[in-house]
């Protein structure tokens, strides 16, 4: 059991709350995304507002919160795109 | 009530009729108002290139009123590019300027023999000589026009006019107002240049006169507020439409290299935010009235030279000729997309035939002594450009292209129908339906033909942040939390969505500042509509003149000969995507059947047919319509 290095990618909405498109977390493993999300929302507390619009993914693909993580990965927190 | 300008340009004459007030209620124009005159006056069949077709501009019964998102006007016709119904809508500073120049709307009908302007001017109109004009671009037109005016404030007339693309019949030819706005999709430009209309400008202060000028001024306040709630309002204003390109890629949503993936490396080189940090990004401007700021001012001296005046790349152009194209050069995107202002071309449909011809180039289906020695590889930013260009002159195989996917594909065979994507003879714009589905639906069900804005796409409908009981939006009937989702609940989603959207076409307003991507609330415009008018309308009217509406489209069609099976999707749409997070998931014709089903239960129309039934236009108070469908045979059992 070692720690989990992943990266956090902020997309449309949540890059503006958390004013980065990208940071790195460290987790203490066996990590799942709600312990990455966790940290972000302490880091970055408006990002609680937006959860739950967000969708999840991990290295391009859909996640849920209870997906596991392991070294290297990197989740995304997407918000809702629309027309126009 | 308003007043509409009926312009006949194979005579001359130019009268002036009052908009009745029973109509002008149940056909809210807009969409509206302009669908009633087109299926009253136009007979079914007609070329839409010739004198028979009309052309309705309308600013809507709120033109004038100052607040954000009301500063739409739409520009309706038979399509020349599509198969039947066709419609279009611009921004900037035209709506207000057609209010209080004395009217709600124009009637174009007829042609001229010679090239003329029309001048509309505090309640009165003519007809100018515009010869001098043949053969100018739209920013040239519309200046040497303010010119003849004698205007010394740029703002006080606002100009729409075509370029060389309109007055050779490019059939995606758009209709350029303010210089950078473009009342782009349908090929309304083409149905000008048919008519010999170079341009119309409009000059005027006139007052509007409102029903409870108090009341409207609470309810615009109101708009102040609301619109900040917006959800996109700070990303619009800070990186433009644009600014979702990298995110659209992130979750294989990207439309790129012709609908053949969902991802695009280059993304993150063309997204808003690069445009802001790269300097390419010079300043932001607006539309009338509005807050937001979401147009982009870009300036560059090279690799090609990006003038101030005429525009940045919105979301749709930068995704047209850039991931869809794979050219992952900004300034390219930038001068393609103000080739096309210029020469009066629709940004969408010229990007998709631009990939459309890189395929077919690769494929061998168009040859190097058809582009004469020009080599239109994927990704080539110069070919990009060239092809703009060939294509608004109409030059060598920019001739062909000038049809559009549908026609030239026909024309080339060898399978380039495979690949051609369009629904009903239109382009499909830049959004992936393999990723959303009910953007599949909007696609194959919009009677202008595929369109991304004939209700919210599918995104807003994974939390319950965005129902709305009092709308019939309600919790009960949310679909499951996924964009796979193709269930009946989604559908309705998308029902109640496109009667509330097509108010905002009928009110002719931006949807970027209203529900549920804006901040603006449908209860705030309809108090708005309530004060300007004193009708007195409940939500339920509300929402039933936006389905009217779309009634009145269908049945359009439904005399063109259109029904259920043009309701489809191109075959490219139907394959699985190879990359990104919807690899391998169809949008099979299974999906598809099932969502056109419960779709036309949901409005009351036949399946088998996907057209209205006399009970559901009667309903409408539509028997007239009724009446005409039985006439031509095409009214279901």
């Amino acid at each position: 059991m070692g720690n989990v290095k992943v990266a956090l990618v902020y997309l449309g909405q949540a890059r503006e709350v958390a004013g980065t498109k990208e940071e790195e977390v460290i987790l203490q493993a066996p990590a799942k995304i709600e312990q990455a999300i966790s940290q972000a929302i302490s880091a970055h507390p408006k990002l609680s507002e937006l959860m739950q619009t967000l969708k999840l993914l991990v290295n391009g693909q859909w996640a849920t919160t209870d997906s596991e993580l392991k070294d290297g990965d990197r989740v995304t927190l997407l918000p809702p795109v629309g027309g126009g | 009530m308003g007043k509409i300008l009926r312009v006949n340009l194979s005579t001359g004459r130019i009268a002036t009729e009052q908009l009745q007030e029973e109509v002008a209620r149940r056909f809210i124009g807009g969409r509206g108002l302009s669908a009633k005159i087109l299926f009253d006056e136009l007979r079914p069949g007609i070329d839409p290139l010739g004198p028979e077709n009309k052309l309705v501009v309308a600013a809507g019964p709120l033109g004038a009123v100052p607040f954000s998102g009301n500063s739409r006007f739409s520009v309706c016709a038979k399509s020349p590019l599509g198969m039947g119904w066709g419609e279009s809508y611009s921004g900037g500073f035209m709506a207000p300027k057609i209010k209080q120049s004395g009217f709600d709307a124009f009637i174009i009908e007829g042609a001229s023999k010679a090239p003329v302007w029309l001048y509309v001017n505090e309640g009165r109109a003519e007809l100018r000589d515009a010869s001098k004009y043949w053969g100018k671009s739209t920013a040239e037109t519309e200046a040497e026009i303010k010119k003849e005016l004698g205007d010394t404030d740029r703002r006080q007339t606002s100009v729409a006019s075509i370029g060389q693309a309109g007055e050779k019949k490019v059939r995606y030819a758009a209709i350029m107002n303010d210089v950078r706005e473009a009342a782009g999709r349908s090929g309304m430009g083409a149905v000008m240049g048919s008519k010999n209309l170079k341009a119309w400008g409009c000059k005027g202060t006139l007052k509007v006169s409102v029903h409870d000028d108090k009341r409207l001024r609470e309810y615009v306040r109101q708009c102040v507020t609301e619109v900040k709630k917006g959800p996109y309002i700070q990303s619009l204003h800070d990186y433009g439409t644009a600014g979702d390109t990298d995110d659209l890629s992130a979750s294989g949503r990207l439309p790129t290299k012709n609908f053949m993936r969902g991802t695009f490396e280059g993304a993150d080189k063309i997204t808003g935010e690069t445009i802001v940090s790269s300097g390419l990004l010079t300043g932001r401007d607006t539309c009338w009235a509005c807050s937001t700021n979401c147009k982009r001012v870009v300036e560059s001296k090279s690799p090609y030279v990006l003038e101030k005046e005429v525009g940045g790349q919105e979301y749709e152009t930068t995704a047209a000729f850039g991931s869809f194209c794979l050219n992952s050069d900004m300034y390219a995107i930038g001068k393609a997309n103000q080739l096309c202002n210029l020469y009066g071309l629709d940004t969408i449909s010229t990007g998709v035939v631009v990939g459309f011809a890189m395929e077919a180039y690769e494929r061998g289906i168009i040859t190097k002594e058809q582009t004469r020695g020009l080599e239109i590889k994927w990704g080539s930013p110069d070919a990009i450009v060239k092809l703009v260009e060939m294509i608004g002159n109409r030059e060598g195989i920019g001739d062909l292209l000038a049809e559009g996917v549908w026609r030239a594909a026909q024309k080339l065979g060898h399978g380039a129908e495979e690949f051609a994507v369009h629904v009903k003879g239109r382009e499909a714009p830049m959004h992936e339906p393999r990723g959303k589905r009910n953007v599949g639906l909007m696609y194959a069900v919009a009677d202008r033909g595929a369109c991304h804005m004939e209700w919210e796409h599918d995104d807003f409908w994974e939390s319950e942040s965005y129902l709305r009981p009092e709308l019939g939006l309600v919790a009960s009937e949310l679909p499951n939390r996924t964009l796979l989702d193709y269930g009946r609940s989604k559908v309705k989603i998308a029902k109640v969505q496109a009667d509330l959207w097509s108010m905002c076409d009928s009110l002719v307003v931006c949807v970027f500042d209203i529900y549920p991507g804006g901040g603006i609330e449908h209860s705030t415009l309809l108090g708005i509509l309530n004060a300007a008018t004193g009708w007195g309308m409940s939500m339920k009217e509300y929402m039933e003149a936006g389905e009217r509406a779309i009634n009145m489209t269908r049945a359009f069609n439904a005399r063109e000969g259109l029904s259920r099976e043009e309701d489809t999707l191109p075959k490219r749409l139907m394959e699985p995507l190879p990359d990104g997070a919807f690899a391998g998931k169809p949008f099979g014709p299974d999906i598809l059947n099932s969502m056109l089903d419960n779709y036309y239960e949901l409005r009351g129309w036949d399946k088998q047919t996907g057209l209205p039934t006399r009970a559901r236009l009667q309903s409408l108070g539509l028997d007239y319509v009724a009446d005409q469908l039985q006439k031509m045979s095409v009214l279901p059992n």
